[in-house]
């Protein structure tokens, strides 16, 4: 194998690394996306605790938020799942899971319990994870693609 | 430089830059990627082309706010075939 090779090889190489690189300086969603979703995560995890016609508003405005916000994010010109493969997928699986925990923990206190001050707290909680899970994902992604790996 | 671990594909500098381009992402509109690679719309087009007859690359067209947008991504067998060519990058960086 000649040394010329060997150099090409390098070279292609760096070309790839600084394309990765490239991708993980441009892509940058906007900064409400996830305040905006933490809001509508909350409205969902908490929708159980108001009366009705409430109960439904506060569902059909979580949801039909939450396809807008989506809509919105993958007519981005570069968008990326939270589902990919990769070393996000660990904390999207741990993000999911913790969801569902304080939705069905949330609505047993308050429904079995009547503990009625986990309503507020949980919806708190639930906007400050998401938006502590988007920072957190977002510097994982970039780690990644700052990285060497393929 | 050629060698039978390298995938003939996505060999070419352009078409290994658009692969490195788009398997962080999901999915990338065709005007950035353009932009991002510094080629005209026929040139990148032709890239494309390669790695669309291969399936490597997937193109999703939606017309929206009354224009036609390209949308690109990598496929399974993109991002493998991308995976093993980078590999054997390496394998003959690593062997001087």
């Amino acid at each position: 194998m000649s040394s010329n090779e060997h150099q090409q090889a390098k070279d292609a190489l760096q070309g790839v690394a600084d394309a990765k690189r490239h991708v993980a300086k441009s892509f940058t969603p906007p900064w409400w996306h996830d305040p905006v979703l933490g809001l509508l995560l909350a409205m969902l995890v908490v929708h159980h605790a108001a009366p009705m016609p409430f109960y439904i508003l506060i569902v059909a405005i979580g949801v039909i938020g939450i396809a807008l916000i989506t809509r919105h994010y993958t007519s981005q010109e570069i968008w990326v799942d939270g589902w990919r493969t990769g070393k996000t997928l660990p904390y999207t699986i741990a993000f999911a899971v913790i969801y569902l925990i304080i939705y069905g923990g949330n609505a047993a206190l308050y429904h079995l319990f009547g503990v009625t001050w986990i309503v507020p707290v949980a919806a708190i909680l639930m906007f400050v994870l998401t938006i502590v899970f988007g920072k957190v994902w977002m510097h994982v992604w970039r780690k990644e693609m700052n990285s060497d790996d393929a | 430089m050629m060698h039978d671990q390298l995938d003939p594909i996505i060999h070419p500098p352009k078409r290994l830059q658009i692969c490195a381009l788009l398997v962080g992402v999901t999915e990338m509109d065709f005007s950035t990627l353009r932009e991002t690679l510094d080629v005209s719309d026929s040139v990148l087009s032709k890239q494309l082309k390669y790695l669309e007859d291969a399936d490597y690359v997937a193109a999703r067209k939606v017309l929206q706010d009354g224009r036609q947008r390209t949308w690109l991504t990598l496929t399974k067998q993109g991002r493998a075939a991308f995976a093993a060519h980078v590999q054997a990058l390496r394998a003959i960086a690593d062997i001087a």
